[in-house]
């Protein structure tokens, strides 16, 4: 899409969707929020740069590949109910660790539900992309 | 407040089969679209409203107190919402493709299986 | 480890699916991993099979929330058996395809993540204790069946895709909005809660979802006036691929109508029944006229399992104990000996490239083998008697005749000869009559070569109907203790609320 107005916008545009997706994210633990919803933020910025720049090589957003991130979030996601198989627990029960404190979020308690929506995170980011690449370059 | 939600249901039941009736393609999809929306309302709706009750206990209390909105229609219409997603994302692309390969919107040019 | 145990036919699928989806480079490895990866699936089962025989029901609440809120997760007979069929037809699947059988060569390598995502989606139906939960799955199954019959670009595969997405959306649907009204007036999704809570509601108001789930289940089985999707978008599919998805996927809606009319709308059935039985004479008629014209053995098969849907639906609509156990016998026969049949079909879209029986012919003498395991089952489909579907037909024709529905039980009789008379036409045409003029294969080589893995697989399947056949009285007794859970719902709700965690 050949528009100035757009390139510039979605440079501003493209670290703020990438902050709130990761807000969401974290916040999705105990408030409204979650893995889902930050992996369709964050596909989206991606979508836009990728309509703002367009077919040039870009490498950076290349190295992003819809697959890697399906493949990514898939181990995490499957691999945070295998914890409680350990403990000897009904899969997918949630196992909690030791809390942290993460400068400008807050506490945040680790556990395998954190785990699961990283997992999730990636899963989404990288299926939404992959759909709307497939469908940009079509 | 809730009839409208009835209401706006079977209106989009009613629209969702109308266009899956045509012939054209695009309108198949629309009508798909439509159902699945006319169906997470029914969903929606199944628990009963609660204006601005979510089911958080307050600090101060140790439980909840009714009336409050079911936790858990909206989380069966959120995964409702995302296999739907899925589901419309992977039409649009199939019906895509039927297009590219008879190359029109109509239907009835789908031979296959007579 | 139990627990563990219950759950491994969903996660054993999805691990293998993730491990396919990421190593997709090696074909090698893709074929040993779903080998290997079915072999444990089998062995699974029969574990499960045998634990359920022994110790009753298994319950697993996953994520250990209170019941009845959380998802569970299952384990009756029925349910055991179907686990134990559908994973025996796809380890044996994996073998016939080890060598080709899909025709899809390099696209081989996205055919393998697919096909375990499709078994978990059909697994977790089997096992899922929870209607949402088996929406779920459903989906699961459909999305990944919905890929894999668009996989190739070819025309008429797309064309047929659009046929069975678009009808398996509606069904979807319909499925979706039973299960906002049933949320609506009863509070839980849980089958075993559902069970228990249904009673307290006026009839009226269950009336339309139950209405709307069997035409959603309708829909995926093929059942009456729901089937036309079916011969119309399973011959497109190459001939593993329809094995599979014919033999097991309608067979999925099946169970689910069981599962549902069984323990929670027992109450509806009593009135309902004589709809069940006109719908299944009317499916089972239909069926059977519509593969009596057809040449194309995919399309001829793919009309068989809509007559046989029938005979399924047939002994729910009875709805006694033996005639529900009947039809589960039924139900293993037929998704054991249709599936060996479609193999059969691939071996001449293997060997001439076309499944026209008008265009093929001789193999008696091309592969007397392969006759003798088409025989095999054929004759077992159409019920010849020291073969599986003689005891399937026999139990639930004999029952419908004790039930006085004497009308449905001549149907079913009719049925059954014109199915021989089409298996028939099958053999005459493609086995015993000579080979047409000009086929290039007959006048080149006079014996063809069939790779070991398809006789493997087949003969598999095809010694699983004679043993059905032998040991049809071990078989029954497991599937009577199947119908006794059914026909019980107390035994169900029982093992699952009461059940400490």
């Amino acid at each position: 899409m050949e528009s100035v107005i757009f390139k510039s916008a979605e440079r501003f545009l493209f670290p703020v969707q990438s902050l709130m997706a990761m807000f969401f994210l974290l916040r999705g633990h105990n408030e409204p929020g979650g893995g889902f919803i930050a992996g369709l933020i964050i596909a989206c910025a991606f979508t836009l740069k990728k309509m703002a720049v367009g077919h040039e090589a870009n490498f950076w957003l290349r190295s992003f590949s819809a697959r890697r991130l399906v493949q990514l979030g898939w181990i995490l996601a499957f691999a945070s109910g295998i914890f409680a198989v350990i403990k000897s627990q009904p899969y997918l029960t949630a196992i909690w660790g030791p809390s942290i404190f993460i400068p400008g979020i807050g506490k945040i308690k680790l556990g395998t539900v954190l785990l699961f929506d990283f997992g999730v995170f990636f899963l989404v980011w990288g299926m939404v992309m992959g759909i709307f690449f497939l469908l940009i370059e079509d | 407040m809730s009839f409208s939600f009835i209401l706006m249901s079977g209106i989009l039941f009613a629209t969702g089969i109308y266009f899956i009736l045509r012939r054209s393609l695009l309108k198949l999809l629309f009508g798909v679209l439509f159902l699945s929306h006319a169906v997470n309302l029914i969903i929606f709706l199944s628990a009963g409203l609660h204006k601005a009750r979510p089911a958080i206990i307050d600090n101060e209390m140790t439980q909840l107190t009714a009336p409050y909105a079911d936790p858990l229609s909206q989380a069966l219409i959120l995964t409702a919402i995302v296999i739907g997603f899925a589901m419309q994302a992977f039409f649009i692309i199939l019906i895509y493709r039927v297009y590219k390969s008879i190359g029109t919107d109509d239907i009835d040019q789908i031979r296959s299986g007579e | 480890m139990m627990q563990l145990l219950i759950i491994a036919p969903v996660i054993l699928p999805l691990g293998t699916a993730i491990l396919a989806f990421i190593f997709t480079s090696s074909l090698n490895f893709q074929r040993w991993l779903s080998l290997i990866s079915f072999g444990l699936q089998l062995a699974v089962s029969l574990l499960l099979f045998e634990k359920v025989t022994h110790s009753g029901l298994q319950v697993l609440w996953i994520g250990n929330w209170q019941p009845p809120f959380g998802i569970n997760l299952v384990i009756d007979q029925f349910s055991a058996l179907m686990l134990v069929t559908s994973s025996l037809l796809v380890f044996c699947i994996s073998i016939y395809t080890w060598s080709q059988g899909i025709n899809l060569r390099e696209k081989q390598l996205r055919y393998y993540p697919l096909i375990h995502l499709l078994f978990m989606g059909i697994s977790g139906s089997f096992i899922t204790g929870d209607l949402f939960n088996l929406y779920v799955f459903f989906e699961i199954m459909l999305m990944a069946s919905f890929v894999l019959m668009s996989l190739e670009k070819k025309r008429s595969r797309i064309e047929g895709a659009i046929k069975y997405v678009t009808l398996n959306l509606l069904s979807s649907a319909f499925f979706l909005a039973a299960l906002g009204l049933l949320y609506g007036n009863l509070g839980t999704l849980n089958i075993a809660d559902l069970a228990q809570k249904i009673s307290l509601v006026e009839s009226a108001n269950i009336v339309m979802p139950a209405v709307l789930i069997s035409i959603a289940f309708g829909i995926k089985s093929g059942v009456f006036p729901l089937y036309f999707w079916l011969p119309a978008s399973y011959p497109q599919l190459p001939s593993a691929m329809v094995a599979l998805f014919g033999g097991l996927l309608t067979k999925v809606g099946v169970y689910a109508m069981f599962r549902v009319w069984t323990i929670i709308f027992r109450d509806l059935q009593t009135d309902l029944s004589s709809w069940f039985i006109i719908i299944a004479c009317l499916t089972m008629i239909i069926g059977v006229f519509g593969a009596i014209v057809q040449y194309e053995i995919k399309k001829l098969l793919s009309f068989h399992i809509i007559s046989q849907i029938g005979y399924m639906i047939l002994g729910l609509g009875i709805f006694s104990k033996y005639s529900i156990a009947a039809a589960i016998f039924f139900i293993i026969h037929n998704m054991i000996a249709k599936t060996n049949l479609y193999l059969v079909g691939g071996v001449f879209e293997y060997t001439q490239g076309t499944t026209q029986l008008k265009k093929i012919g001789g193999y008696v003498k091309l592969l007397p083998f392969l006759s003798i395991i088409f025989l095999i089952s054929a004759l077992g489909l159409a019920g010849i008697p020291p073969l599986s579907g003689f005891f399937a037909k026999f139990l639930l024709i004999k029952e419908v005749f004790i039930q006085k529905s004497y009308i449905a039980a001549a149907i079913a009789l009719g049925v059954g000869i014109l199915t021989l008379f089409s298996m028939l036409k099958i053999w005459a045409e493609a086995f015993w009559k000579k080979a047409p003029q000009g086929d290039q294969v007959y006048s080149v080589k006079t014996t063809l070569k069939l790779p070991k893995t398809m006789y493997i697989s087949m003969s598999i399947l095809a010694s699983a109907t004679v043993l059905m056949g032998i040991e049809a009285q071990t078989i029954f007794s497991w599937t009577l203790d199947a119908a006794e859970v059914l026909n019980k719902p107390e035994i169900y709700i029982d093992a699952v609320l009461k059940n400490p965690l």
